[in-house]
């Protein structure tokens, strides 16, 4: 995809949540140009047609059922000592984090 | 200065409501909140590495049954997907709801209109998992993933209400569904109904839609109505001052201290989702038995159970509307029925519910169902007044004081206040009778000469001086005794 | 005893279970290779002397009790770092996980420690997963025991490392494009990926849900069939798991191949050149010995295999390891002034280079403006590719390619991974069409470096596949020749 730019990797960043430090972002942008300008050959395939590959696919062989569903029955619960364990920060069996501000801008 | 008829108004709304199943949506773990926080949870509910979301069957057979309940169609294939954001209640960063494909599409309700019925369409409902919940304090947010993974459908309405009204109307309806299927409490109290809604405003006679204001999280049908109107009018005012006004796309939120409304995001930074099918999760087949077991099983809604009120209990519109509001009250109305002579007490028994207890709770500062009077007491109370063993004025002390000891039957209240004890013997009425014509004499002549009202005073000189205890008949019958046997 | 290393894992589950040799004589001499070995080789990120010995102990406790031993008793195996053992560090070959101690076990490992088997350690790895060389490990390089410039492959580098030095009798690696096969072929030995849903997934860290599969790692065909029989069932905690249980395959186990057909794609395999290709066209040789009929297959389409599944595993990706926040798990930095700082810092600091590649590019395929040109695209291929694997199995029994169109590379040779992608092209399909796929040695190159047959079946034909693969062994078993230096 040959108008792949910085600027696009900079708002990827912004949606994954990922801080790249700058040099990083130029390599980057070049390796994501590259795989983009690859896949592009997809288009060559036509697929008008074709239905979307989904998990049903998975199911289409001799002797093969699905899963059942769950049944409504409690079960293995985690305990919370367990589950802190690996939190980095805990406060009174809560997880902690950074005070979280509620929104203050007025309606106008 | 336009009128609001000039303007033609555009309402949707979206309604999340919790399911009560036993366990949430996709993990083991209780769908009970309000314990110690990260109490009940699984690996799945916390997005642990390497944990598999399992689907739970009652949250599907309770969609399935949402969908039958509202005309609707089932999707025999239905599938889930990941919907990105990032936020700390959200433990794996993306939530699994039905974006492309709902399990429920195409329903509709009806909402009575003050004298119209109209029909609300449902574009679509599906299932979702909630998030955690957050404590704010100073110096930190704690994060509890209680209620992380538990089970919510959303109901999609198409955006065909006009006005606020309709808008809490058509809410109450999918509140009401919910109890009547046994889906869900919807007690808002709890937060187990949010809904969000969708606003636009349009010169009448404009076909395309303008720009729609979104108001998230609103708990309380009278908060909704007030949102709604405000942004309403704050729309409309913008429209009047410049008619090409744009009104950016935005979401707010309503402050219910301050009632008013403050936005979270514009549209520019609008969240991109970026929805993908979610591969953990087989496609949802729903059977054709499983239709049609829901189908035969499904409870009776509220609409027919309002016509059976009608049609079956002779009780008025009103009545029949406001005892079927809430499942719990309607159910409690016709377990004390079954304590009453007979359904044709039914209209007493309503009466008594919905004017002399309501008033009292209200009185109380609660609602009528958290008084915990049980409903054999009430069927009671209503039998003692049928089979005349007490006045109705009588019954209305017996109410105060089943208020004050809800579980103290009426009897026992009889028996312990000889206050209440019904006077019907002729024996003890009679000299007081007798003292009430001697005392007013001129009520006598009155009545010689025809005046019926006299003899109303008189009934009710003697019904006061036995407060109220006599009975009605026997003063009625020795009254009229002794001023035929005085002529 | 010293040459134990060099019997089968089913010769020596023999001798420990017929007493002739104990489970703390087996667990010392393999714990001594370890040690002599892995400082150079670095394949084991974790190696668990104590609990190993004493597990051995009490099997051996357990034997001179009498009590029936399980199908793996006493063997030594080895699980690849992104798979769950209750209690101990995972860490995904990343930084970020460097501390996290899963909260459960994998039901594949813990269906091997039902039977008894003995687990040595974690495998290296490259972070989560990605990667073709094991080069992407945040903790260190694991090399090629043929060649130690050179890599063992990826991502289960370890794994096969350790298999092909005789460190460990068997190991599980996870395959989502190739991960088991190109390391096992890269280091001379067998590796299997089952059937998508043959072996449950709860217990692994998640990269591409829709193409991982954990699979056993072995110098012997019968060793891999070996693990299969124990880890391959239905698991409920895996929604994607078939609903199969386990099936007998050595018993199925002849190098009779008369009447079966296979599949060969010319076409898609012209470009395959030098050693490789000759190798290949020998192997194709010895099936036909075996009384195997070749044919030619149209399986054109998957030379769009790689475009596919860069962008579907990576859109993927970016979603299973949002949860990776800082939030829940993982490290934080004390700098963080918001949550969303808690995010940013954890995760630019947690995630190598690699990993947050494949993330931005699995957010761009799937962000609003581009799904459909990416990701629904690539979906609407991978359709196409299941249905030409699909409509070649109508004819054939199997379908025979190279395992990689080359060997094993020096360490560092790929300053650019793009290049190294292009290397999984012969991989990536059956793990696109979800199909079992093994690779057997099928010879040594004048390098030195070791070439594999890759033999793909219709799904769930394990059995079938792994017993073609033992067939295809026997007719020259390379397992006999150890990498020189791990003698």
């Amino acid at each position: 995809m040959t108008d792949f730019t910085e600027d696009m990797l900079c708002n990827l960043e912004k949606m994954a949540h990922i801080e790249c430090e700058k040099n990083e972002e130029a390599l980057l942008t070049d390796s994501l140009k590259k795989i983009l300008d690859y896949v592009e050959q997809l288009s060559e395939v036509s697929t008008e047609d074709t239905p979307i590959f989904s998990h049903q696919m998975f199911l289409q062989a001799k002797n093969a059922s699905p899963q059942p569903l769950r049944k409504d029955e409690p079960g293995y619960l985690l305990p919370t000592e367990t589950y802190l364990e690996n939190v980095p920060e805990k406060t009174a069996g809560m997880i902690r984090v950074p005070p979280v501000l509620q929104p203050k801008e007025k309606n106008g | 200065m336009t009128s609001l008829k000039d303007w033609d108004v555009v309402i949707g709304l979206e309604i999340h409501v919790q399911l009560n199943t036993h366990t949430k949506l996709f993990s083991p773990a209780p769908n009970t909140f309000g314990e110690n926080p990260n109490q009940n949870i699984s690996t799945i509910c916390t997005g642990q590495p390497g944990s598999l979301p399992l689907l739970n069957e009652a949250a599907v057979e309770k969609a399935v049954q949402f969908g039958l309940a509202v005309n609707a169609d089932i999707s025999r294939q239905s599938s889930f997907d990941r919907k990105s954001y990032f936020y700390p209640d959200s433990p794996r960063n993306f939530q699994i709801t039905q974006f492309f494909h709902p399990i429920v599409k195409n329903g509709y309700v009806e909402i009575s209109l003050e004298d119209s019925v109209k029909k609300v369409e449902i574009t679509a409902a599906h299932l979702e998992d909630d998030a955690g919940t957050l404590k704010h304090f100073s110096s930190f947010t704690g994060v509890d993933d209680n209620r992380a993974g538990a089970p919510l459908m959303e109901i999609i309405s198409a955006p065909c209400l006009k006005s606020a009204s309709e808008a809490a109307l058509y809410a109450k309806e999918i509140k009401s569904i919910f109890q009547y299927i046994g889906a869900s409490d919807a007690n808002m109290d709890q937060g187990q109904l949010r809904m969000d809604a969708n606003i636009s405003v349009r010169p009448q006679g404009e076909t395309t839609l303008r720009n729609k204001v979104e108001i998230k999280n609103i708990n309380s049908f009278h908060f909704l109505e007030l949102a709604i109107n405000q942004e309403i009018s704050r729309q409309i005012a913008i429209y009047e001052k410049d008619p090409h006004a744009v009104i950016a796309s935005s979401t707010c939120r309503f402050d219910p201290v301050q009632k008013t409304l403050t936005v979270m995001r514009k549209k520019e930074s609008a969240e991109d989702y970026r929805y993908m099918p979610e591969p953990d999760i087989p496609p949802l087949m729903i059977e054709e038995e499983l239709i049609e077991r829901l189908t035969c099983s499904l409870p009776e809604l509220r609409r027919a159970r309002k016509n059976r009120y009608k049609e079956q209990l002779q009780l008025s519109k009103d009545a029949a509307e406001i005892l079927t509001e809430e499942k719990a009250l309607a159910d409690y109305f016709e377990e004390a029925l079954s304590f009453c002579p007979s359904s044709l007490s039914a209209n007493l028994l309503a009466n008594w519910i919905t004017i002399e207890f309501f008033g009292r709770a209200k009185e109380a500062g609660k609602h009528f169902l958290s008084t915990s009077i049980p409903e054999k007491h009430i069927g009671s109370l209503i039998t003692l007044i049928e089979d005349k063993t007490i006045t109705s004025r009588i019954a209305k002390s017996i109410a105060d004081e089943m208020m004050k000891k809800p579980h103290t039957s009426p009897q026992t209240i009889v028996q312990e206040n000889p206050d209440y004890l019904p006077m019907s013997d002729p024996a003890i009425i009679e000299p007081i009778v007798e003292k009430i014509l001697q005392d007013h004499p001129q009520s006598i002549e009155g009545f010689k000469n025809g005046k019926q009202k006299a003899f109303s005073f008189l009934v009710g000189q003697v019904m006061k001086s036995t407060k109220g205890k006599a009975s009605p008949e026997v003063v009625n019958t020795l009254l009229h005794k002794k001023l035929d046997s005085n002529r | 005893m010293n040459q134990l290393h060099t019997k089968s894992a089913l010769a020596i589950r023999n001798l420990f279970v017929q007493g002739e040799i104990s489970a703390v004589e087996i667990v010392s001499h393999y714990l001594e290779r370890i040690h002599k070995y892995n400082p150079d080789l670095q394949a084991f990120l974790k190696i668990y002397d104590d609990q190993a010995l004493k597990k051995a102990a009490l099997l051996d406790e357990k034997r001179a009790q009498k009590k029936p031993l399980g199908q793996m008793a006493g063997l030594p195996i080895g699980i690849k770092d992104n798979t769950h053992i209750q209690g101990e560090i995972t860490t995904c070959g990343s930084k970020f996980l460097e501390h996290y101690r899963a909260p459960f076990s994998a039901t594949a490992v813990r269906l091997m420690l039902e039977e008894d088997a003995i687990i040595m350690g974690k495998l290296n790895l490259d972070e989560f997963s990605m990667g073709a060389s094991s080069e992407n490990s945040a903790y260190m390089t694991t090399k090629n025991p043929w060649n130690t410039e050179c890599t063992p492959g990826g991502s289960s580098g370890g794994s096969a490392a350790a298999i092909s030095a005789r460190l460990i009798a068997l190991a599980t690696g996870s395959d989502t494009g190739g991960s088991i096969r190109q390391p096992a072929s890269f280091c001379g030995i067998s590796g299997f990926k089952p059937t998508y849903g043959r072996v449950s997934r709860y217990g692994l860290v998640a990269f591409g849900s829709s193409l991982d599969q954990i699979g056993p790692l072995g110098a012997r065909v019968k060793d891999i069939a070996l693990m299969m029989e124990t880890i391959g069932r239905n698991c409920p905690k895996d929604p994607t798991s078939l609903k199969k249980s386990s099936e007998e395959i050595l018993t199925s186990f002849s190098t009779d191949m008369k009447g079966k057909v296979i599949g060969v794609p010319h076409k898609l395999l012209e470009d395959l050149k030098g050693e490789v290709k000759t190798d290949f066209q020998d192997s194709l040789k010895r099936m036909e010995s075996l009384g195997a009929t070749l044919v030619d297959v149209d399986l054109d389409i998957l030379r769009y295999s790689i475009a596919v599944y860069y962008i579907l595993a990576t859109a993927e990706a970016s979603t299973n390891l949002a949860r990776f926040d800082g939030i829940r798990h993982g490290i934080r930095t004390p700098q963080a002034a918001s949550f969303e700082e808690v995010y940013k810092y954890s995760r630019d600091s947690g995630f190598g280079q690699e990993v947050k590649k494949r993330i931005l590019l699995g957010t761009f395929v799937l962000s609003s403006g581009h799904r459909d040109e990416f990701y629904r695209k690539a979906q609407k291929i991978r359709y196409l590719i299941a249905e030409a694997f699909h409509n070649a199995f109508n004819k054939t029994d199997f379908i025979a390619m190279p395992t990689c169109p080359v060997t094993a590379f020096a360490l560092g040779s790929f300053p650019d991974p793009f290049e190294m992608y292009l290397q999984d092209s012969l991989t990536i399909p059956a793990s696109l069409a979800g199909l079992p796929a093994i690779s057997v040695p099928s010879g040594i190159d004048s390098k030195n470096k070791p070439m594999s047959l890759q033999i793909i079946g219709p799904k769930l034909q394990d059995a079938a596949v792994l017993q073609a693969g033992y067939a295809f062994e026997q007719t020259a078993p390379l397992y006999k020749t150890l990498p020189k230096g791990f003698l």
